[in-house]
């Protein structure tokens, strides 16, 4: 009688120990970079199983994208203009999804823009500038309208030889889309994603409050240029101040106009937030290809959808930011 | 050993953009190194590792050559501090441009160059040293004159130490600057043929920018969320004073004990303790173990606060400064390979406790505990 005495008031409290909500977080070096998942929940056992699981989806495709001379990617480049590649579905729907989203912002998202980051060297550890009839005579192999899918057989086809398609501006978003599904699959209700700045917020974070998430500031490193405040949102940001160089005082970066094979100029950093991060991964590089003008005239258009766009101009640095966001009256460290 | 020890704080102390003393006390370790012994090469490789995804890579080399009453010691040290994620504690993630495919590493070159003369019973010691990183420079000079005297029984130490550093940190256009001026006196005292004792006192004094310029404070109000820069006084006095038994234990094999403790206090009310308990075997000539036990308890600056509730004149987010206890348990191994080769393994643990409330969601300074692991590899050649 004794013993049960004791052990009720212990049960009792374990169970209100259990059921008090713990923050559990992992970072792993994926997608050559690093991954962060963050949990917040009271299942100390569901919450580590779903960590595990979501990594492991980030994995799968690392190696999907990856650029491996054994991967899907390599085997379609190598042989473009040869013959079409069997791929699986899920490779075949990314592949897809970048052309839908290629039509969508009128070519300025573009899968097939490889020859051109070969070219420029942004896939060593040594970008140059190219001269200018290189870029002129790569430029036929950039278009994503020469890529054949075949839905029935699940094909891929590069049209032209020497084409070349780079997962790089969607596969991250996708990596966070799958982690995230396998987290909601395990009952994760609260919970945020971060590929290398590629976020998605899932729920709130403690104590009902939103997640908070800062955008990095373009020209300041270690400074954010202000805070969101969000729930079930992918946020995503491209910018000119990761992969670059200066030639003759000029700023060369890695997002190229696919039309002109340069990078773009204007834009410095864009973000989107949207309910897909692959959407937001894709749209990011586009609408900083397009600009704060054209860019926002396609934002305004897909639904759920916000951005903040930051040019320089010969007038100063202009801070564009879409209609809904606007009304929030967002602070700026600029 | 004793530079290891230095090191796991010294390693903690760079990232954290360095508290001068500590790094006085590894460079003062490496002065004290020249010993008037013997030519020999050091080898040195130790890695860090804690549970924030740090890594601290470290390669040393050393160099001594010495004739009668005189040495010359020369040494290069690199190393490459590689971190996960940004130091942005404030917000939930940070969106931005995916990076390059590399890990950024910052990296640390350091250079060193010191004389000893020795005449009789008095010894002068002089070692300069230049550091640089990508946001911060050192340069700094170390004297020591030691006399001996009571037939060799007694050695009455003063030593002055100079830092001039200059930081410049990313993404700003300022620059600011530290100076350190150090001042140590020690007296050893042989007590009898296996037991000697050590008083030392030391006295430091910082004048400058003494923030982290990385670390914002959150200060939460009714709606919003205001973030500001460190505010940390401009001025740091500290003194310590210490106390150092060592024990030779007669027997079959050779063993020794060392005690040692440290009583440490400053201007911005930060008091200390360090208990240090070191034991040495040999298990033959050529083989001999090394265990060491520390505890170090610090109550916090004045100004220290887990959560800020209003702006104030001084502020900091700097866990350096909290109330805190670390613990280090350490076991390394010595082998002689030959009579002119050494080699040393060394592992160590470090663990930190704040016991403040981690809540990164309403901006709490706390972090997670920290716990790392020290690995230490040296590879000594004389000639």
């Amino acid at each position: 009688m004794k013993t049960k005495i004791f052990i009720l008031p212990l049960l009792f409290v374990l169970f209100l120990s259990g059921c008090r909500e713990q923050t559990f977080k992992k970072t792993k070096f994926l997608i050559n970079s690093p991954c962060e998942i963050t949990i917040i929940d009271a299942n100390s056992y569901k919450a580590k199983k779903a960590l595990k699981e979501s990594f492991n989806e980030i994995e799968k495709v690392d190696k999907l994208c990856g650029y491996g001379l054994d991967s899907k990617v390599s085997e379609i480049n190598l042989n473009a203009g040869k013959q079409p590649i069997t791929v699986n579905n899920e490779l075949f729907k990314i592949i897809e999804e970048s052309i839908r989203i290629g039509d969508l912002t009128e070519g300025a998202f573009d899968i097939t823009v490889g020859p051109l980051v070969s070219l420029w060297g942004f896939d060593t550890d040594k970008p140059s500038l190219p001269l200018k009839n290189k870029i002129i005579s790569v430029l036929p192999l950039v278009n994503y309208k020469n890529i054949k899918l075949d839905k029935e057989k699940l094909t891929v086809y590069l049209a032209k030889p020497g084409m070349k398609i780079d997962l790089g501006g969607i596969a991250q978003g996708y990596a966070v889309k799958m982690a995230s599904k396998k987290l909601k699959e395990y009952g994760i209700k609260k919970a945020l994603i971060n590929i290398s700045g590629d976020i998605m917020v899932i729920g709130e974070a403690l104590e009902n409050n939103p997640w908070k998430i800062g955008v990095q500031h373009p020209r300041k490193q270690n400074e954010l240029l202000t805070i969101l405040e969000y729930k079930d949102k992918s946020i995503v940001t491209s910018g000119d101040y990761e992969k670059y160089f200066f030639s003759n005082g000029v700023r060369y970066h890695h997002i190229f106009v696919p039309q002109t094979g340069y990078p773009a100029k204007g834009t410095i950093s864009t973000t989107i937030i949207t309910d897909d991060p692959m959407l937001a991964d894709a749209l990011s590089t586009a609408i900083f290809v397009l600009g704060a003008k054209k860019g926002m005239a396609i934002v305004n258009k897909i639904r759920n959808t916000e951005a903040i766009i930051i040019s320089e101009t010969n007038d100063g640095t202009i801070i564009t930011v879409s209609s809904e966001l606007e009304k929030t009256n967002l602070k700026f460290n600029y | 050993m004793k530079s290891i020890e230095a090191l796991v704080s010294c390693f903690y102390t760079i990232l954290k953009k360095r508290i001068k003393f500590v790094f006085i006390f590894y460079l003062g370790t490496i002065l004290s190194a020249i010993c008037f012994a013997e030519n020999k090469v050091s080898i040195k490789y130790i890695m860090y590792q804690d549970n924030n995804q740090v890594t601290i890579k470290t390669t040393t080399l050393d160099s001594t050559i010495g004739k009668k009453g005189f040495d010359l010691s020369v040494g290069a040290v690199v190393d490459g501090i590689s971190a996960a994620s940004r130091d942005i504690p404030i917000v939930d993630g940070v969106t931005g441009a995916t990076p390059s495919s590399k890990k950024k590493v910052e990296k640390r070159n350091e250079y060193y160059v010191g004389i000893g003369v020795k005449e009789k019973e008095t010894t002068v010691k002089v070692l300069v040293d230049s550091s640089k990183e990508d946001d911060y420079a050192s340069s700094s000079y170390f004297l020591t004159a030691t006399q001996e005297f009571n037939n060799r029984n007694t050695a009455l130490s003063i030593g002055y130490s100079n830092f001039d550093d200059k930081i410049f940190p990313f993404g700003v256009t300022w620059e600011d600057e530290i100076t350190t001026k150090v001042y140590d006196l020690s007296l050893t005292q042989v007590l009898s043929p296996i037991s000697q004792v050590r008083f030392n006192t030391t006295y430091s004094l910082s004048n400058g920018y003494l923030e982290n310029p990385y670390h914002r404070i959150v200060v939460n109000y009714d709606l919003l969320s205001f973030y500001y820069k460190e505010r940390h006084p401009t001025i740091r006095d500290k003194i310590a004073y210490g106390v150092f038994y060592n024990l030779s234990i007669p027997g079959e094999m050779k063993s020794s004990l060392q005690l040692n403790y440290r009583y440490y206090f400053d201007n911005w009310e930060i008091t200390s303790n360090t208990y240090e308990l070191k034991y040495n075997r040999y298990f033959t000539d050529k083989l001999w173990i090394s265990a060491v036990g520390r505890n170090y308890n610090q109550r916090q600056a004045f100004f220290f606060k887990n959560f800020y509730t209003e702006e104030e004149r001084f502020m900091t987010a700097d866990l350096k400064l909290a109330s805190f206890i670390t613990n280090l348990y350490g076991l390394g191994i010595n082998y002689a390979l030959t009579s002119w080769i050494d080699l040393e393994l060394t592992y160590q643990i470090y663990n930190k406790k704040t016991n403040l409330d981690y809540s990164p969601y309403v901006g709490s300074v706390a972090k997670e505990d920290l716990k790392s692991n020290l690995f230490f590899s040296c590879t000594s050649i004389k000639f």
